[in-house]
């Protein structure tokens, strides 16, 4: 599985998780394959990242690999968010507890969905 | 931005919508000290869907009561007159500027749901500070962008152009409706709630989001108030028109007195609440 910002996803990619909206709406389901009306219409939800399957014919390697790209993910798009602010302390503190509260909540959502 | 300039762009608004009827009512009897509960109960009960929105709220897990509330004079002894008010104003204000495109929409769902977020986290701080009116918190919170609502409903053009170049610019959204209206959504805001002759408390509290300390009196609520905006954007709740997180203002966060180690379970309680009070506020 890969974590492809918005602008690199093709369309012919298969999306290894499903990609919801911030009310938790689903946009488009896991394993389905991704059109260029699917991108156009991530993209007006404000969509930044999304999963697609890695290979070829869409082998992925595992939970681990879930579970590190998503911190990297949610990392980066904290980062970008907080960019002018982390050399205060207080706001990189922030930003840690906001990404260790948002891992917890995705992790929790992906086990939902699997079990 | 002078107040007289701020007049003319708020002329260019046109016709602010006014409070509902009952909503204004309300209000009136809020503050009539010979008004009994069974009288406001005759008022809400008159309007379906206030009495739909009310009922679902305080069988919520904002309030948490053990048992069902089944009677809107039950609600009011429980939570009583401000709350009632608060609460019935807070689910009609985003009823009255309706979106015209599917964009607005979009901008529209997408800021409803950052003042939900910043209204649980205000609720939150304020429950950790032992803060005696959380309704009004919560309230203040839901309300803090309502300056946002009038631009997307009144000035669509100037949005969208105030939301590309706060991307572009990677600016705060303020700066850029500063550079291209000439004042913020807080100034727009306070004009507003002036008009629908607000508390003072709450009209401060959203007037000054952004400089807590400058809100005077007030300065404890707007500093709660600042602290779960930034929390909001830091949880990805929604989105306020930027997706910047803004520097805390570090008076505000000495007066609030908290330990940074609060953080992260007020945090906790703000994903919790977010989705329970969403589906019944909608």
């Amino acid at each position: 599985m890969a974590i492809l910002d918005i602008d690199n996803v093709k369309p012919g990619m298969t999306l290894s998780e499903a990609v919801r909206n911030h009310q938790d709406q689903l946009l488009l389901d896991g394993g389905r394959r991704i059109t260029e009306k699917s991108i156009r219409i991530f993209k007006s939800w404000g969509i930044r990242r999304v999963a697609v399957k890695s290979g070829p014919r869409g082998d992925d390697p595992g939970d681990g690999d879930t579970a590190a790209g998503l911190a990297t993910a949610i990392e980066e798009g904290l980062r970008a968010r907080f960019g002018d602010v982390l050399t205060d302390p207080l706001m990189a503190a922030i930003m840690q507890a906001a990404g260790r509260q948002l891992a917890a909540r995705q992790k929790k959502k992906t086990g939902d969905v699997r079990s | 931005m002078s107040e007289a300039d701020l007049k003319r762009l708020i002329a260019r608004v046109e016709d602010l919508p006014t409070l509902p009827r009952t909503v204004l009512r309300i209000t009136e009897m809020v503050n009539d000290p010979r008004a009994s509960a069974r009288d406001l109960s005759r008022i809400i009960t008159e309007d379906q869907v206030l009495t739909a929105r009310l009922l679902k709220l305080v069988n919520s897990s904002f309030y948490g009561f053990p048992q069902r509330i089944a009677t809107v004079t039950g609600a009011i002894v429980l939570i009583g007159f401000d709350a009632i008010r608060n609460l019935l104003l807070t689910t009609s204000v985003f009823d009255l500027f309706p979106s015209r495109t599917a964009k607005s929409r979009r901008h529209q769902e997408a800021l409803w749901d950052h003042s939900l977020g910043c209204a649980v986290g205000a609720k939150a701080i304020g429950e950790v500070l032992r803060h005696e009116k959380l309704e009004e918190l919560f309230v203040a919170g839901l309300l803090h962008d309502i300056g946002k609502i009038v631009e997307m409903a009144r000035l669509p053009d100037e949005f969208e152009r105030i939301t590309v170049r706060a991307r572009e610019g990677r600016m705060m959204i303020a700066a850029a409706e500063t550079e291209i209206l000439g004042c913020t959504h807080a100034e727009i805001g306070r004009l507003l709630l002036d008009r629908w002759k607000l508390p003072v408390k709450l009209m401060n509290t959203i007037a000054f989001h952004h400089a807590p300390l400058a809100a005077g009196g007030f300065a404890l609520e707007t500093s709660i108030v600042h602290l779960a905006d930034i929390l909001a954007r830091a949880l990805q709740l929604g989105s306020g028109g930027d997706d910047k997180v803004p520097l805390l203002d570090t008076s505000a966060w000495e007066l609030l007195r908290l330990k940074t180690s609060s953080l992260e379970p007020i945090m906790s309680t703000m994903l919790d609440e977010f989705g329970d009070i969403s589906a019944f506020l909608r």
